[in-house]
């Protein structure tokens, strides 16, 4: 079977003609046809503020679970402080 | 003897700690998360409309391809390609002469076929490659916003997961807060101080409504004096 290399050319040479011939009405069509990336794109908050955000609201977090595990640690501590806490408690309201 | 001689210290300031806090209520957590699943929702629905809006613009690329160009293309392609010569016998394409000849005698048929077989497949290759420089910017520009609309939505579901998570710490403070109160007997001391909170704010509100109302007589008062004594 032929490869039509020869052929491929000339078909080529034909459509670098039509290309030009055809040059104003492609650029228009182009023209219309084009997105507009910069204004689809998202603009986002820089991602160097966003990540020291995101690590000091990380940290905070960590801390707080940390504070929640304290009713297990006061439990440890025994029932003594609970009594105590009691006798204190109405002077602080 | 060092721990039980500051443990009332300690549990006052416990008190005054956990005391000293807002309410957070479950429904912030779980609107929070919501938040975060609905992103998802909405990332997908963009995905959708990118996609349709370069559909379009490819709609009216292949438009011109198929109106315009292919007609312009196999109209010359007709002529330079000597289809019409081929057809009717008078010439075929020798590859190895990459020229048009006179068909070799005994061998027309075969050389006929040969030729147009030829003649249409580089038309084909042609109108794929228009096509393919038509449309391949346009799945450039697709790709690369998609990609960076998917970034932008991850990095907001990510704050939100990170927010919700916060929140969830907040309200599981609250909750040993709470337990704590309970077991010394104070579970209403956090709500007694927030509304008393909520009232205090309440009055200077109202305080401050006065002073302006008191403002407004006085600048009324003066200005009657003043066009009195002119």
């Amino acid at each position: 079977m032929a490869s039509g290399k020869g052929m491929d050319d000339l078909a080529n040479k034909t459509a670098q003609n039509v290309n030009a011939m055809l040059a104003d009405q492609e650029a228009e069509v182009l023209r219309r046809s084009s997105a507009n990336l910069a204004a689809l794109k998202p603009q986002v908050s820089d991602p160097a503020a966003f990540d020291k955000l995101v690590e000091a609201v990380q940290e905070s977090t960590a801390k707080n679970e940390s504070v929640a595990q304290l009713k297990d640690r006061v439990v440890k501590l025994g029932a003594a402080v609970v009594k105590v806490a009691k006798e204190v408690a109405p002077y602080l309201v | 003897m060092w721990t039980l001689r500051r443990l009332p210290i300690t549990c006052a300031s416990i008190l005054l700690l956990v005391a000293a806090c807002a309410n957070v209520p479950k429904e912030v957590v779980e609107l929070s998360y919501r938040l975060g699943q609905d992103l998802g929702s909405l990332h997908d629905s963009y995905k959708t409309l990118v996609h349709q809006h370069f559909d379009s613009l490819r709609a009216q690329r292949i438009e011109y391809l198929e109106n315009v160009w292919t007609p312009a293309f196999v109209a010359a392609w007709i002529e330079d390609g000597h289809l019409v010569a081929v057809a009717t016998g008078k010439e075929v394409y020798s590859e190895e002469k990459s020229s048009f000849v006179l068909p070799t005698p005994g061998q027309e048929k075969p050389e006929l076929l040969a030729s147009v077989q030829m003649w249409s497949e580089s038309a084909l290759r042609q109108i794929d490659k228009k096509k393919g420089e038509l449309l391949s910017p346009l799945d450039k520009d697709e790709k690369e916003l998609v990609a960076a609309v998917a970034e932008a939505f991850a990095r907001v579901i990510r704050g939100n997961a990170i927010i919700t998570a916060h929140l969830n710490s907040l309200r599981n403070v609250q909750e040993v807060q709470d337990e704590l109160l309970s077991a010394l007997d104070l579970k209403d001391l956090r709500t007694t101080i927030n509304t008393r909170l909520a009232t205090a704010s309440d009055k200077a509100q109202k305080a401050l409504e006065e002073v302006k109302k008191a403002d407004a007589i006085v600048a009324k008062r003066g200005a009657r004096l003043k066009g009195r004594n002119q």
